[in-house]
């Protein structure tokens, strides 16, 4: 059994995903994202309920991503690959998502598991569409999930009810940041981490034609970006010991108990 | 631009924010046309949507057990995009349609974007602005390839008065090769999905992961009886079975516009906040000064809820 965890999808994001600049602002490149720690989680407590497997962490991104891989190798993954290539940059999803199925079809896993960033749906559209060009079937946003020998199961919250579902392998899964809490990398994790396979691919080395990645070949396209003026006139005050007067005050002055 | 429209079907009828979306495109200039899967489409679900006037409702039995997936969809998708021409295809997003424009753009070659609030034509070509950078900044985009896929916040626009004549609507029925998933897909009813009192609630006073532990919560429990409110909670407490369906504010739970609201230990994140941005007032109390619903609120206070909600509920009651 294989399992390949992917986390650290950065390619500098063309006109659809403008919001990930802030998000690879927001977090250090060179370590594991929370959510990412999420799904490397899934990815060990998986090898635990089938007895074992291999887990290979990969990542797309400039090579300062190496840091994420090394952090899911020190969890628990037996090796890492990261594809790092200049000619990724300013890709859309489409592009990405070439991308991202050159890459996990070299591998030929039985699971593949991404855990997105809550904010936004893009992760999910992201993985989807990869599902499509690997002919996958793909469960997005389980909250739970069970891996058997050659099927697995798993739970989401739906827009009415929730959905228990059930896939053969192999099978693309999407997990939500609340599927578990991750354990702690340990000193003796990352002694371990440093003797196990660490790869820097190429798209060459994966056999993708930079023409379908980039920029240049994204189908969106950016034409402006203007800051949002807030309607509410914001506030923002310290939370100290006077902060519960203060609230009580604003809420008489906004005639909430008239 | 001729526009395609997909409209999802819940509880036998069009969803609200998909017959607005139809409205709006209208109204826009595109030349709209409509799509309903169903096992099989109502009579009077095919009316409603030509209330909106499309230039044609395209209609395709989609059998029961495919209904929640998204392959089937796309299958059909794809085939009407390439008999008709659509040059657009737009959707208002759903756990579904999620998955159904993915594999849509994936097997078009389309441009795909998200989380839009508007559209427009400019000089024939389509335009569409989103939010973007966590809301702070309004992105304008525009599509390179051949068909565009839009793909709208949930709850974007609402329809207004269905003005077309019904009856010269053509109602095309489609004829495709639907595939059958290979996920097996049960739908489970949860408890109190429909939320009524949450709702109707002037004051909601709400819990998220701030709250640190479900012992707490009892705490906007507290504070909401004091204000004579309601209390609720965040979606990750749901996930995390702190907290019952029925409590959940947001886009997939609760969305309300009470008179004034407090969250407590949470972050704002853009499902949570499509779901109270309509509030009279926002108070947010949560230790991340940085935290997005810092940006959406009229008074911020950067501390720990845990402390400052029990002594609030305090003085509110001194107050009474």
């Amino acid at each position: 059994m294989k399992i390949v965890v992917c986390i650290k999808i950065a390619t500098g994001a063309a006109a659809d995903g403008a919001d990930a600049f802030l998000r690879a602002g927001r977090t250090l490149p060179s370590v594991l994202a929370p959510h990412d720690a999420h799904a490397v989680e899934a990815a060990i407590r998986a090898r635990e309920q089938v007895g074992g497997a291999e887990i290979v962490a990969m990542a797309i991104g400039p090579s300062e991503n190496l840091g994420g891989v090394r952090d899911a190798i020190a969890m628990g993954a037996d090796r890492g690959v990261l594809l790092c290539d200049p000619a990724l940059e300013g890709s859309d999803l489409l592009g990405t998502s070439h991308a991202l199925a050159a890459l996990l079809r070299r591998e030929a896993a039985d699971l593949y598991l991404y855990c997105s960033w809550s904010g936004d749906i893009d992760g999910s559209l992201l993985w989807a569409m990869t599902a499509e060009r690997l002919g996958l079937p793909v469960l997005g946003r389980l909250r739970a999930l069970t891996l058997d020998r050659n099927y697995l199961t798993g739970e989401r919250q739906a827009d009415r009810g929730d959905h228990m579902l059930k896939a053969s392998l192999p099978c693309m899964i999407e997990v939500t940041e609340t599927i578990n809490k991750p354990r702690y990398v340990t000193i003796k994790g990352r002694q371990a981490a440093r003797t196990r396979p660490l790869q820097l691919l190429s798209l060459g080395d994966i056999g993708l034609d930079a023409n379908v990645v980039g920029a240049t070949s994204a189908a969106t396209c950016l034409i402006a970006i203007t800051p949002t003026t807030s309607t509410r006139e914001i506030s923002i005050i310290d939370g100290d010991a006077d902060a519960p007067q203060r609230i009580l005050d604003f809420l008489a002055e906004r005639k909430v108990f008239a | 631009m001729k526009a395609l429209v997909f409209i999802e079907i819940q509880g036998g009828e069009p969803k609200e924010d998909c017959l607005g979306l139809l409205d709006h495109l209208v109204a826009r200039g595109f030349d709209v046309s409509a799509l309903l899967c169903g096992s099989p489409v109502s009579a009077a679900a095919v009316a409603m949507v030509a209330g909106f006037a499309p230039v044609a409702v395209y209609v395709a039995d989609i059998p029961e057990r495919s209904a929640q997936h998204s392959q089937p969809h796309a299958a059909l998708l794809e085939t009407l995009c390439r008999e008709q021409s659509f040059a657009m295809v737009a959707f208002a997003t759903s756990l579904l349609i999620t998955d159904i424009a993915a594999t849509l753009a994936a097997r078009l070659e389309a441009g795909l974007i998200w989380g839009l609030t508007d559209i427009a034509l400019v000089n024939g070509a389509a335009q569409a602005t989103r939010a973007s950078h966590g809301d702070s900044m309004r992105t304008t985009t525009a599509w390179r390839s051949p068909v565009g896929i839009a793909l709208f916040r949930p709850r974007c626009f609402m329809p207004g008065e269905p003005s077309g004549s019904v009856a010269e609507v053509p109602r095309v029925t489609v004829e495709a090769e639907i595939p059958s998933s290979s996920i097996d897909l049960t739908v489970i009813a949860t408890e109190g999905a429909a939320v009524g009192s949450l709702g109707a609630a002037e004051i909601v006073v709400s819990a998220g992961r701030g709250i640190g532990k479900p012992e707490n919560l009892h705490l906007v429990h507290d504070l909401s009886n004091a204000l004579g409110g309601v209390a609720g909670v965040s979606l990750p407490l749901v996930d995390m079975g702190w907290a019952p369906r029925a409590m959940q504010v947001g886009q997939t739970g609760a969305v309300i516009s009470p008179r004034l609201y407090i969250a407590c230990g949470i972050s704002g994140q853009i499902q949570h906040k499509l779901g109270i941005e309509r509030s009279g007032l926002i108070v947010a109390i949560n230790s991340d000064r940085n935290a997005p619903i810092m940006g959406f609120c009229d008074l911020g206070v950067v501390g720990d809820a845990v402390k400052i909600v029990p002594a609030l509920t305090a003085l509110v009651r001194q107050r009474a």
